[in-house]
């Protein structure tokens, strides 16, 4: 029998993470059925709703469009390792304050990609906003308390 | 009934919902994230033509690809089909429903309905083996000729159903037909009342199939035991519901499955009907493991949902004041394959927000080679009020009369008779218009060219059905709430504040549980805006039940009448006896018999608590050249009856506008002539991104529902229904052009434009 | 008495009159009325004895769930609605 998998080395939410795929396994598939790190949501599976952002080295992704053999080597981060030990981290705990989820099967997606812009930018203007979270789509909530809850967010990462 | 009160402690505020730290750092499992031992993935062959017969259905070189554990069809089901069954809703709605139509939505047996019907399912160690085995299996049919529209359906030769009759008013008419119900409501003598209108407005609309557009994918894990237990897991509006139709598809007793609900990522009506769960279990019968299906994108747009296209006629009929005198509306509603399209609720709400002494409502629920369609937020009442909406700005303008103004002057109220007869307890219809009517925004000046505003009412009866609830008191003074109805968008939360507003405790000191089948009493859907008023109803019984054994018990620690025993603030104490006072966290340290409240209700159908009334100001700016509406400010007002959890009424309010939005200016299903979806990716199905869209202003108005403890009103649903007839609006009052179609895209905009556009470039000063 | 109201598709049974007052405590004593005074509306309303498939029957405002159980009042409007269906599966 010949092999039928390959083998991965890489880094997820700061641990050094091995693990074997298919070739035709997408990072989303590897994340959520291989590694069981269910938190990153499948929404589309073709690129278009964002809830499978995460961060791959220092770009956010949708991870159903890259595929588990080509994460040799980089660095990975999803939303199980978004919070701290000490606590959430000030745009989940401003999410939550806002009400800025509904039924929360986006949120990671929009959590993942909220971060990364506020690392860059930790007081975006709301067009700022609305254009970065544009390839993370949300049916429950209209946007209006996730945009809030990004202000917000920066407002509380600026304070220290 | 406890008085509704103004000072609450709870009731009104803002606390972090109970699930929502899990939401937030990926911990909460959804559908599609449940594993459990020795699972199979099992996928589903679907029907690649719109209309046929099914010939041969041959499974063999499947069954031979290694991996493959069962394949199964329409014949595996136990029992015959030929019979009509009460589903859960049913039993609320007083209907039955065809059991074969129920078990060929999800596996056909004879005939080819739409593209995506179920056809087989295999199930596989792994879901790209299960992929493979689908595209091994040959599936042999005749085509027919597909009824893809009402006027196809109602005029076609092609029969879908060769048994279906008309349904008028619990008699059949017999012939063969594709019309599956014939709806009539009739208020007073319309024929005669119009012959004395001043003016009347009479048009014809459309509207094309939408989706919920729910972010996760139907999903759904079956273990058929060998002891016959079928235990389901999966995200469902209603675990009860889902439990007793896939008992009832699968035809075995409701006892003997158990839906163990999920986490669900959106429904909005369309998690209401099962799909995988029924296949999932007789995959899992076949191969002795259990089994998971998960949807792709592609079979959600194609085998789920969707809410119906329509045409519309509407005609209404005022007098010099501006007074409707008499009202007609003649809605066709796409059913898809089977009977059920929203086209009864649209009839009820047509002209709901109006008083209108004379009126004729027909209804037609015509089957198409689409697929089934299943409930969209408000179900019906958006394309009606489209329809409704647009019509009285065209009276309100021929009358050269504000439009918030004609509509409050026929605002219906308490008492108002409905064209269906009933007569409204009290609603918050003209508090909504007259909010629209002084809001800042209605009354804000419009100052750009091609910019134009718009206003329209929206109403959904909601309903209150059945629900339970238990609650246990632990010996610290927290309490456990055990519920049935699964929370899409917080109601975890709504619900457990009624419960604390009771028993004088925080938010977070009730610790609210989503259970299975087998752990709660039977509590009907998260839908119809019930939620939280009507499982809120049984919460608050069931605290009332914890604070009367409290009470009881404390009276017995103090030897006196449980009669002389109050409580307040949290503390239990003597009417007579100052000195006799305990703390609720004292008491429930104390020892005894565990307090175990309950809470059970039955809320009536319908029209629970008289409905909710919302309303929409939209102001748009169109490109002339291009047709692209940017939506430059929005404001939903909506009564609430009293707003449990504020930011969640503003959130339903929000989003319910938004969907509104898509539906009006981007959202539809292209289809070609043989039935197939063409657009069925969320890149082309082009639903609002955050780019699209303003902030989404919100006002609550709160209009007490009558019978309610605290008076509320449902509130996920009513914000949907006016959007598209508001942004119509005010698109005509930027660009002077009717639109008569949704989606109001860029081409119909400067087809629009291009017709008339000398009108245009005068009036817009270019 | 209850004011029953004729829902439009089934006045022909009535000779076109909207609503009727009958005096009755159930809804199964209101139908056997209602059908002594115009033949074949319980022929229309019932099947075996239970409201047909199809039909609601709203008591004043609301749909009621199990209408032959509920105690009707004087002065009560009983309405015979087509069940809204449309989203059960």
């Amino acid at each position: 029998m010949t092999q039928s998998k390959t083998y991965v080395r890489c880094t997820i939410n700061g641990e050094d993470t091995e693990f074997l795929c298919e070739p035709r396994q997408s990072l989303l598939e590897c994340l959520r059925d291989v590694l069981r790190l269910t938190g990153t949501k499948e929404g589309c599976n073709d690129g278009n709703c964002g809830a499978c952002t995460i961060m791959l080295d220092d770009r956010i992704v949708t991870s159903c469009l890259v595929l588990g053999v080509e994460v040799n080597g980089k660095t990975i981060t999803t939303i199980e390792g978004m919070a701290s030990p000490e606590g959430l981290h000030p745009v989940q705990q401003a999410f939550l304050e806002e009400a800025a989820l509904q039924c929360g099967i986006c949120t990671p997606g929009f959590l993942i990609a909220s971060k990364a812009l506020l690392d860059t930018n930790p007081n975006p203007t709301e067009e700022e906003i609305r254009f970065w979270l544009a390839n993370n789509l949300c049916r429950c909530t209209g946007y209006d308390k996730i945009v809030r809850a990004v202000v917000k967010a920066g407002e509380k990462i600026r304070e220290g | 009934m406890a008085t509704v009160k103004k000072d609450y402690k709870v009731i009104g505020s803002r606390p972090v919902r109970h699930d929502g730290v899990d939401k937030v750092t990926g911990k909460a499992i959804y559908s599609a994230d449940f594993s459990i031992s020795d699972l199979l993935h099992g996928k589903v062959l679907r029907s690649p033509i719109a209309h046929g017969i099914i010939k041969k259905i041959d499974t063999s070189k499947a069954e031979k690809l290694p991996g493959v554990r069962a394949i199964v069809t329409s014949k595996d089901f136990i029992g015959s089909s030929d019979k009509n069954i009460e589903t859960a809703e049913d039993r609320n709605e007083g209907e039955t429903t065809r059991l074969k139509y129920l078990r060929d939505n999800v596996l056909a047996s004879d005939k080819l309905l739409y593209i995506g019907q179920p056809v087989a399912a295999v199930a596989a160690t792994s879901s790209h083996i299960a992929e493979e085995a689908i595209s091994l299996i040959e599936l042999e049919y005749e085509t027919l000729e597909p009824v893809l529209n009402t006027t196809q359906g109602l005029s076609s030769k092609s029969i879908i159903h060769q048994e279906l009759e008309t349904k008028e008013l619990g008699t059949k008419v017999p012939g063969k037909t594709n019309l599956a119900e014939h709806i009539q409501h009739k208020l007073g003598d319309p024929e005669e009342a119009f012959k004395h209108a001043e003016i009347i407005v009479e048009r014809e609309l459309t509207t094309e199939t939408v989706h919920q557009g729910y972010i996760e994918p139907h999903a759904a894990t079956a273990s058929w035991s060998k002891d016959g237990r079928i235990t389901v897991w999966c995200s469902t509006q209603g675990a009860f519901p889902a439990r007793d139709t896939t008992a009832d598809i699968l035809g075995v007793p409701i006892s003997q499955v158990k839906v163990v609900p999920l986490e669900i990522g959106g429904g909005f009506g369309g998690k209401i009907p099962v799909y995988l769960e029924p296949v999932a279990a007789l995959l899992s019968r076949a191969s002795g493991h259990p089994v998971k299906l998960v949807m792709s994108r592609k079979e959600v747009f194609e085998c789920t949902g969707p809410t119906p296209g329509t045409l519309m006629r509407v005609k209404i009929g005022a007098d010099k004041s501006g007074k409707f005198i008499a009202a007609q509306a003649h809605l066709e509603f796409e059913a898809g394959a089977f009977p059920g399209s929203p086209v009864a609720a649209g009839s009820y709400c047509v002209f709901a927000a109006y008083d209108i002494p004379n009126v004729l409502i027909d209804g037609y629920d015509v089957i198409v080679n689409k697929a089934k369609t299943a409930a969209y937020r408000a179900p019906g009442a958006t394309m009606a009020a489209f329809a409704t909406e647009t019509v009285i700005d065209e009276v309100a303008e021929k009358l050269q009369m504000d439009p918030a103004e004609i509509r409050l002057i026929n605002t219906a109220k308490k008492g108002t008779r409905r064209a269906d007869g009933p007569v409204y307890p009290t609603i918050g219809c003209e508090e909504v218009i007259k909010t629209i009517k002084d809001s800042e925004h209605y009354n804000s000046p419009i100052t750009e060219p091609h910019v134009g505003r718009g206003i329209a009412i929206g109403y959904w009866f909601n309903v209150g059905l059945e629900s339970a609830c238990t609650i246990s008191l632990s010996k610290n003074g927290t309490i456990n709430l055990v519920e049935g109805s699964t929370d899409i968008g917080g109601t975890r939360t709504s619900i457990a504040m009624q419960a604390a507003e009771v028993l004088g405790l925080l938010p977070e000191d009730v610790i609210p549980s989503v259970v299975d089948t087998d752990s709660i009493g039977f509590t009907s859907v998260t839908g119809g805006s019930r939620t939280t008023y009507a499982t809120g109803w049984a919460a608050y019984e069931a605290a009332i039940d914890v604070k009367n054994q409290m009470i009881s018990k404390v009276a017995g620690i103090w030897s006196i009448d449980a009669d002389n025993v109050e409580f307040e603030d949290g503390v239990f104490f003597s009417k007579q006896d100052t000195e006799l006072k305990m703390t609720f966290k004292e008491l429930a340290a104390k020892s005894g018999a565990p307090i175990v409240g309950r809470g059970s209700v039955s809320k009536g159908g319908m029209g629970a608590g008289g409905g909710s009334f919302a309303g929409a100001i939209c102001d748009v700016k169109i490109d002339p050249e291009t047709g692209k509406t940017t939506v430059l400010r929005f404001t939903c007002v909506q009564d609430a009856g009293k707003a449990i959890y504020p930011s969640f009424v503003e959130g339903q309010m929000q989003g319910g506008s938004v969907q509104g939005i898509g539906w009006a200016l981007n959202e539809e299903y292209f289809m070609t002539d043989d039935g197939r979806m063409t657009n069925s990716s969320l890149l082309d199905y082009r639903m609002p991104t955050s780019l699209d869209l303003p902030m989404i202003d919100t006002i609550i108005v709160e209009v007490p529902s009558d019978g309610h403890p605290y008076g509320v009103r449902g509130v996920g649903e009513a914000n949907i229904v006016s959007p598209p007839a508001a942004v119509a609006n005010a698109i005509y009052n930027a660009t002077g052009v009717r639109q008569s179609s949704l989606p109001m895209n860029p081409a119909s905009i400067t087809k629009g434009i291009q017709d008339h556009r000398s009108d245009i470039l005068n009036s817009m000063n270019c | 008495m209850l004011q029953v109201f004729i829902p439009s598709l089934m006045r022909k049974l009535t000779n076109d009159k909207h609503i009727v007052e009958i005096n009755a405590s159930s809804i199964t004593e209101l139908i056997n009325k209602l059908d002594k005074e115009y033949p074949g509306m319980k022929q229309q309303l019932t099947e075996g004895n239970l409201i047909k498939d199809g039909l609601s029957v709203v008591i004043n405002d609301e749909i009621s769930n199990n209408p032959l159980l509920e105690h009707l009042e004087d002065g009560f409007e009983i309405h015979f609605v087509p069940t809204i269906g449309g989203g059960t599966f």
